[in-house]
């Protein structure tokens, strides 16, 4: 008996679970961490005490910048009683001088009859200062405070006019008399930022780290503990992975930390144009591209360590506590930032939430070659990603501790 | 079907789970019972994910429970907690996105499961604004929404009047009718002797007897009460018959194996009158108090 067996290929085994459960759903396929940010947003966005306080330091804002409106708009205009022509050709040329030398100065004449006359205008108030001619020359009159801008302008313009009469007498002209008296002002570099500038900058993008410090760490913090606190962690991480939840917070409150310091920074921004002080602003925003490029990563940063600090918290009365070394922290590189030069500086420039300030302010110097902000930025990145697998396993493991804030050290001896 | 193989769990030293198996078959109502201690809420939390095991394994349909199962999986932890503040429907519908539904799926899944729990005119108040009762609803609906493939309840009687406790009972009923394994802790004895298809009882840390409540009352101590006339004294003087206790008329004996009571009722019938031979069954609450109490 010879049989012939064909060989078939086995049955390729059925990979989809038999039974009653999991019906494929192709719904089921959205990023966790988004849905969690999403909510962070939403719920952030209807809070009463968020929305009051954004609203408050906008007010506060927009009350600095409209008194620096209302003082620039007192100062450098005055009024000056004087008698005769003479002395108002020097108070228009006195204007002019000003003018010249770039700085926006107002001189309202006030014309009097007489000497006596001019003395009670300038002890009534009603002027800044009085111009009197006298036996020496000219005599400016205060009451009680030297007025700095009529005694600079006026000065300049009576000396101007004394020196040409005394040319004239001698038998020559201003012109000759100043010949060789100019100074020229040269730059060497030109193209590059002014020191000035670069200070200014980082003074700015430093305080702005600290406050976003101040504004962003609370409150993530604070969203962080909120599942322990609540209890509500355990279907949460039931159903998703921690890292996710962190991650989606994480991104909720530094997005909306970074619009609350968009809508400051603009309210600032817009007061000082209105202030007339264009000129500052855009000495501020000369160096803007990598100031903003490290002060984005800076954040992030530092929202990851915020989030380390909730993650150990067990309560939000713990959270004053595990964040007071993080915003210290803040402070020093803050303080190290604006004030670090040298090879400190060089040093702190590849130190994450340091380079936030510090390397910034060196490659708007022209203190780097290309690799250094590259390598800067990949040492952050790298923090951020190290700082987040570390607060998630803290998290993790401290997610059945409700008897009170842990030790750094204590949640990572826990165990899963 | 959910099976735990050789589950362990060490805090430190301490072993709050110690090789714990049991199976939750599907379409059963499971019940774990256990003292407190007993390790019942650390073994959900390992089902559920929430809680690293030590040793062993959790399967799911034969496959080792992954987190993207367990997604799928309805949990109502032993602490309650949902968010205060966010209103009854917002809450519900995040859960249920989380658990991985889209957006429409779970609004849709949430408003069926808040009109079904009577809440329907609460859905956008706060939680916190809720009355206890209500609150515990919306917990329940937190751990039923987006059609779990299994339920994992721990206490979830506790705080519930007899009318909720019915309405409890009665949704989870409409689950295993569907075929979901259900599987939840409870001290209250008589009524996990009620509802449930199959016990699994845990002490310190160990599983002590698992079967169906009928199998685990069986394993106790069966007795039989003989109901007959005059003098019980002679009952001493049988094989295997152990006296509980004998007054005038009435006896409480215990039986070395079956066929013993066949004799007894022979001999006994032989004597006189029978009023009652029958068999006293101990509650799931016996067995389990004898059990625990060694």
């Amino acid at each position: 008996m010879s049989t012939v067996t064909t060989t078939k290929p086995a049955p390729t085994p059925d990979l989809e679970p038999t039974g009653p459960e999991t019906p494929p759903a192709p719904e089921r396929r959205e990023a966790a961490w988004r849905i969690v940010t999403a909510r962070e947003i939403t719920v952030k966005l209807r809070d009463r005490g968020f929305i009051v306080s954004t609203l408050v330091t906008l007010a506060l804002i927009i009350g600095a910048v409209g008194l620096q409106v209302y003082l620039a708009s007192t100062m450098g205009k005055i009024s000056v009683a004087a008698v005769g022509t003479e002395s108002t050709q020097l108070i228009k040329q006195a204007e002019i001088l000003a003018d010249q030398a770039g700085q926006d100065v107002t001189i309202t004449l006030r014309a009097e009859d007489s000497a006596a006359q001019v003395r009670d205008a300038v002890r009534s108030g009603d002027v800044e200062a009085g111009l009197v001619r006298t036996d020496q020359g000219w005599t400016l009159l205060g009451n009680t405070d030297r007025d700095d801008t009529a005694a600079t302008w006026i000065g300049a313009a009576v000396q101007a006019a004394a020196l040409e009469a005394n040319a004239t007498a001698q038998g020559t002209s201003l012109d000759a008399l100043t010949q060789g008296a100019t100074l020229q002002h040269t730059l060497l570099s030109p193209g590059d930022t002014p020191r000035s500038v670069v200070r200014t900058a980082t003074f700015f993008f430093g305080f702005l780290f600290y406050l976003a410090a101040i504004l962003l760490g609370t409150s993530l913090a604070t969203s962080i503990v909120e599942e322990k606190q609540n209890r509500v962690v355990e279907i949460i991480a039931s159903s998703v992975r921690l890292r996710d939840l962190l991650i989606g917070k994480i991104v909720g409150s530094t997005t909306l930390a970074l619009a609350q310091m968009l809508a400051f920074t603009a309210a600032a921004a817009i007061g000082l144009v209105a202030a007339g002080e264009s000129k500052t602003l855009s000495q501020v925003t000369a160096g803007l591209g990598w100031f903003l490029v490290y002060y984005v990563v800076g954040i992030v940063v530092l929202a990851c360590v915020f989030a380390a600090a909730g993650a150990i918290a067990s309560r939000s009365e713990d959270i004053q506590s595990t964040t007071t070394p993080v915003t210290a922290i803040t402070a020093i590189v803050f303080i190290a930032g604006i004030s670090a030069s040298g090879a400190a500086q060089t040093i702190l420039s590849f130190v994450p939430l340091a380079s936030t300030i510090t390397m910034p302010t060196r490659i708007v110097a022209g203190d780097t070659t290309w690799w250094e902000p590259a390598a800067s930025l990949a040492v952050s990145v790298a923090a951020a990603a190290l700082i987040i697998l570390a607060s998630e396993r803290i998290y993790r493991r401290a997610l059945m501790q409700t008897g009170g804030k842990l030790s750094f050290r204590q949640a990572l001896k826990l165990t899963d | 079907m959910l099976e735990l193989d050789h589950v362990v769990r060490r805090f430190g030293d301490r072993c709050a789970v110690d090789h714990v198996s049991f199976r939750v078959d599907d379409g059963r109502m499971t019940g774990f019972v256990g003292g407190n201690g007993a390790g019942k809420t650390t073994t959900m939390r390992m089902i559920m994910g929430v809680l690293a095991l030590t040793d062993g394994e959790i399967r799911w349909n034969g496959a080792p429970a992954t987190s993207q199962a367990r997604r799928g999986f309805g949990y109502m932890p032993e602490e309650r907690g949902l968010y205060p503040k966010q209103p009854v429907l917002n809450q519900l519908v995040y859960l249920g996105r989380l658990r991985g539904l889209s957006a429409q799926a779970a609004h849709r899944s949430a408003t069926d499961l808040i009109e079904r729990l009577a809440l329907a005119d609460k859905r956008d108040e706060r939680l916190e604004a809720l009355s206890l009762g209500n609150q515990q609803r919306v917990q329940i609906a937190a751990a039923l929404i987006g059609e779990p493939q299994l339920l994992v309840l721990d206490e979830p009687f506790s705080g519930l009047d007899p009318h909720a406790v019915d309405s409890m009972a009665q949704l989870l009923r409409e689950h295993t009718a569907r075929g979901i394994p259900v599987l939840f802790s409870s001290h209250q004895l008589e009524l996990v002797e009620r509802l449930c298809d199959d016990l699994v009882i845990q002490a310190a840390g160990r599983v002590l007897a698992t079967g169906t409540a009928e199998s685990l009352r069986r394993r106790g101590r069966v007795r039989h009460r003989l109901v007959g006339h005059g003098d019980m004294t002679w009952l001493h003087g049988v094989d295997g018959v152990r006296v509980i206790s004998a007054a005038p008329g009435t006896a409480l004996l215990e039986l070395a194996t079956d066929d013993v009571a066949d004799r007894l009722l022979t001999q006994a019938l032989s004597r006189g009158p029978v009023r009652e031979f029958a068999e006293i069954v101990p509650s799931v609450a016996d067995v389990f108090r004898e059990m625990t109490a060694a």
